[in-house]
């Protein structure tokens, strides 16, 4: 690779590894796996650097492959063991308050009890959707699927997350009654 | 609206973000440095496929280089052994792999072999060499003494169990299947020995458009699992 085109790798590595961190986050639950796919992402990315700066458009690519990877460790013959049910991911939380704090991390815990009860690519869809805020159009992109399919997984993914919701409320209720 | 609650919730739970436990530039650098050893590699393999060998050995070996890039960072699981057990393996599986698929080439484990959480014992995985999408599987475990039905690692996966075959030594030997739709294949085979050890070998690929079979046979990767070199 030219020197040129390594040095805007090694800032478009610099400048978008966190973002992409967060998006790995939130489809595998856990910050240290988050981080690997992030790395196995960069290291493919450069891979295909020469053709991809070309192209002017990294960030899709590099989603495209982020994508990719998580949904290739979702096959993984260890990982079709775990199912990530009620998981609270690790890491302190830093609000002083620790009444706030316990609220956050419940929340957080809903949030990955509902996207763990939905299948890889619906969950995909989810964060890209809702968290990377693309169209229909770019989020097919990137998982390579017509509109249609995103616009129906998108309808399942919620649907499937709001049944979750509602059930953990009515959890709630009825222990609250008791 | 449970769109916006989702997007709030997904905002949220990224807010408090540990700092990134890795240095981009450093990454950068062991990648290309991974791309120089690649072409190294491919240079190569055209002539001795012998030197191949030593290369693939020399990259793969535990302390030889950098720490793999893709490990994860610091709960790194262990057991009584470990270490020796993995130094052993991380030799021995590439061999048995070679004997055992003669004419199949493999790439050497992203993050080398890594001790799996809460068993006793190790797992690789090994990219066919030249594909972006098939990979080898070999996990090795010998946690009780005895023939282990119940620790058979595949239990409890999405995989259906296609056959459960006692062999004439006492052992086990177990195939499961898995599919997604058109998109994924796998082939697992699982020997569950006499003596406790039990090794699971899975080859699963990503299909491409046009791809509707494993190039690893359920009989080569019986091969690869009964092979007794394959133990603590």
């Amino acid at each position: 690779m030219r020197k040129a085109d390594e040095d805007r790798f090694r800032e478009f590595a610099r400048s978008h590894a966190m973002a992409m961190r967060r998006s790995a986050f939130l489809l595998c639950g856990d910050w240290y796996l988050a981080e690997d796919l992030v790395q196995t992402t960069l290291i493919k990315l450069h891979r295909a650097w020469p053709r991809v700066v070309g192209t002017d458009r990294p960030v899709q690519y590099a989603r495209r492959t982020l994508l990719r990877c998580w949904l290739d460790e979702q096959r993984r013959p260890w990982r079709r063991a775990e199912r990530r049910d009620g998981l609270v991911p690790d890491g302190a939380d830093a609000v002083a308050d620790p009444a706030l704090a316990q609220q956050r991390q419940d929340l957080r815990g809903q949030l990955f009890e509902a996207l763990s009860a939905i299948p890889p690519r619906q969950r995909a869809v989810i964060v890209l959707r809702y968290f990377e805020s693309l169209t229909v159009g770019e989020a097919a992109e990137a998982l390579g699927c017509s509109e249609g399919t995103v616009k129906s997984q998108t309808a399942r993914g919620l649907a499937a997350m709001k049944a979750v919701w509602n059930e953990v409320a009515e959890t709630a209720s009825r222990s609250g009654f008791s | 609206m449970i769109e916006e609650r989702i997007a709030e919730r997904m905002r949220e739970a990224v807010s408090d973000e540990p700092p990134l436990g890795f240095d981009p530039d450093e990454l950068v650098t062991e990648a290309a440095q991974r791309g120089r050893r690649r072409r190294a590699v491919a240079l190569t393999a055209g002539g001795v496929t012998l030197v191949v060998a030593a290369v693939f050995a020399s990259i793969g070996t535990p302390g030889a280089g950098q720490m793999p890039v893709g490990a994860s960072p610091p709960a790194v699981e262990s057991f009584l052994g470990s270490d020796t057990v993995t130094e052993n393996l991380e030799r021995v599986i590439p061999t048995v792999l070679a004997d055992r698929m003669p004419g199949l080439v493999f790439d050497e484990p992203r993050a080398g072999l890594v001790v799996l959480r809460g068993r006793r014992g190790v797992v690789g995985t090994y990219r066919l060499a030249g594909t972006p999408n098939v990979e080898v599987t070999v996990h090795i475990d010998h946690g009780e003494d005895e023939l282990d039905l119940a620790g058979d690692p595949a239990i409890g996966r999405r995989d259906d169990l296609v056959s459960d075959t006692p062999q004439p030594d006492g052992s086990h030997l177990r195939v499961y299947r898995f599919a997604e739709g058109a998109s994924a294949l796998g082939v697992t085979v699982v020997h569950l020995r006499a003596d406790g050890v039990v090794v699971l070998v899975d080859c699963t690929a990503t299909l491409e458009p046009g791809q509707n079979g494993l190039p690893v046979s359920q009989d080569l990767l019986t091969a690869v699992a009964t092979d007794v070199r394959l133990r603590f």
